[in-house]
């Protein structure tokens, strides 16, 4: 008594195992660690280049049932809040946990007061990733040079060290001038210029947004954590 | 048929038991609100606010006489950039605030919002704007805390004037080369303390959350100035323990200042909680 199938159902079959295997090769390939790059949506930040994607995207709380339903009631109202989905959303804690420096410039939490809201819809000053948007290979993404002026209109120095004063910058409208002086979060050991010519061209600090080197200086009051060091972080507030 | 009836009983149980096992593994995560670990709301977020206002005055007006004013009176300096490493100084009250506004924020454990601000501020940018500048201009008028929603940021903020309690405060603000304003005298508004909260009541749990939050803040800001003193080579390294009035050169440890707001914020405190 022979074995036969259709072609039809030989179609069928043949279809079904080409889509195992691609699956089995998809998943095996996307797995390794070497397959990371596959699944990036574009090369990491200045700086960032050697972390692993489990180093900001770690697991999400909960099995993945557990983390439907949670959204499924979301969805009808029946939870406050969403449930993070397979990896646990890339937020400012992420990034403060390796990036937080007693003596930010511009802490994020200052600009939750009220007054600061029109500078929050203009340039979103309360999230990491309004100026450093990840996955763009770039140091800052943040494409308006001159956002100082979402804060610092009203800038004047009793005694200017300048040749031509702050307020008359400001008057004219040169925003861009302020970083070529001044670092937003304020961690560079430097001295600050005293005259115009001194200070850093425009097309140094723009190469320095697209991943230059730093024009300010190389040395930092604060450094970042590494990998290592953020693991050891991480399991030392598990103990 | 009773083969019958006992597959379909069978069936049924083994139904059962994969529907209850199904529902145990969907059971949705926790929420992990505040909310949710509290149910009990005893104390409106005005109330609350109150409360940590009172705690602020205390604290920042004992910091501002007892360690900024003695402090300086036994050798002691204050300054606006003490955080610099070149800076041989200790942190001017404005920015003992800022440091304990800081140091609640970056626990992230409450998430209670301070913030200084004023009409004539030393720092421009420090300037009220929008909503807050007509409210202050109000508490100018009347010297009322003021209380509103900010449906931007979706969190319920109170004003608090700031009065000018201490020689140090009048004389600083008056002779600063950036002031705004030269004229100051004790008893003024000299700005606003504005608090932000997320929800518009809280439990006694969380109350408790805000006023530790804010004294933990004081204690590690404290700490972080006792941390830089060590490095002062002019005056020498100060002592740490007692506040300047008793011990001259020295920086009260953050228990003894924290000691000292509690013996002077209890009443007060104790009357919030109590509502009476």
């Amino acid at each position: 008594m022979g074995f036969s199938i259709s072609r039809r159902r030989q179609r069928q079959w043949i279809g079904f195992g080409v889509g195992i295997l691609a699956t089995v090769v998809a998943w095996v390939v996307l797995s390794v660690p070497s397959g990371e790059d596959f699944l990036s949506k574009g090369p990491l930040n200045t700086g960032h280049e050697d972390l692993s994607c489990e180093s900001c995207h770690t697991p999400a709380k909960g099995t993945t049932m557990q983390q439907l339903t949670a959204n499924v009631m979301f969805t009808f109202g029946m939870r406050k809040s969403k449930a993070d989905f397979g990896t646990e959303n890339v937020d400012n804690t992420k990034c403060l946990d390796c990036h937080d420096r007693p003596n930010d410039r511009h802490p994020l939490h200052r600009f939750e007061e009220t007054r600061f809201s029109e500078a929050r819809k203009e340039i979103g000053v309360t999230e990491c990733e309004s100026c450093h948007n990840e996955h763009n290979g770039v140091r800052i993404t943040q494409t308006n040079i001159g956002y100082c002026q979402s804060c610092h209109s009203e800038t004047s120095l009793s005694d200017d060290p300048l040749e031509i004063s702050h307020a008359q910058l400001i008057k004219e409208e040169k925003w861009s001038t302020c970083l070529q002086c001044h670092d937003f979060h304020g961690n560079h050991i430097m001295h600050v210029a005293e005259s115009m010519k001194d200070t850093i061209p425009l097309t140094v600090v723009r190469e320095y947004f697209d991943g230059g080197e730093t024009p300010y200086s190389d040395k930092k009051k604060y450094k970042p954590l590494t990998e290592e060091e953020y693991w050891e972080m991480k399991k030392k507030k598990k103990k | 048929m009773q083969t019958k009836h006992a597959k379909f009983i069978i069936t049924s149980v083994i139904y059962a038991v994969m529907m209850v096992a199904l529902l145990q593994a969907c059971a949705p995560l926790p929420e992990e609100t505040s909310e949710a670990a509290a149910p009990g709301k005893s104390y409106s977020i005005n109330e609350a606010f109150e409360i940590v206002a009172k705690e602020n005055d205390v604290a920042r007006t004992l910091y501002t006489k007892a360690i900024v004013g003695a402090g300086k009176k036994n050798g002691l300096k204050f300054h606006e950039d003490w955080e610099k490493d070149e800076m041989e100084a200790g942190p001017l009250p404005a920015l003992f605030l800022r440091g304990i506004a800081g140091d609640i924020r970056k626990k992230g454990e409450v998430p209670l919002g301070l913030y200084l601000g004023s009409d004539f501020p030393i720092r421009k940018s420090n300037k009220f704007t929008g909503k807050q500048a007509e409210l202050f201009a109000e508490m100018r008028k009347d010297s009322l805390p003021k209380f509103f929603y900010d449906e931007e940021a979706q969190l319920y903020t109170a004003m608090f004037p700031d009065f000018a309690s201490a020689a140090p405060c009048v004389n600083c603000h008056n002779d600063h080369p950036e002031t705004m304003k030269t004229d100051w005298v004790l008893g003024d508004i000299q700005g606003a303390t504005t608090w932000t909260y997320p929800s518009d009541s809280v439990s006694f749990e969380e109350l408790q959350g805000m006023i530790m939050a804010y004294r933990d803040g004081a204690a590690a800001t404290l700490d972080t100035y006792i941390g830089k003193s060590k490095s002062f080579t002019e005056g020498g390294v100060p002592a740490v323990g007692e506040f300047p009035a008793k011990a001259g050169y020295s920086i009260p440890a953050p228990e003894v200042f924290l000691d000292s707001v509690n013996e002077l914020a209890a009443e007060q405190t104790l009357k919030g909680i109590l509502k009476i």
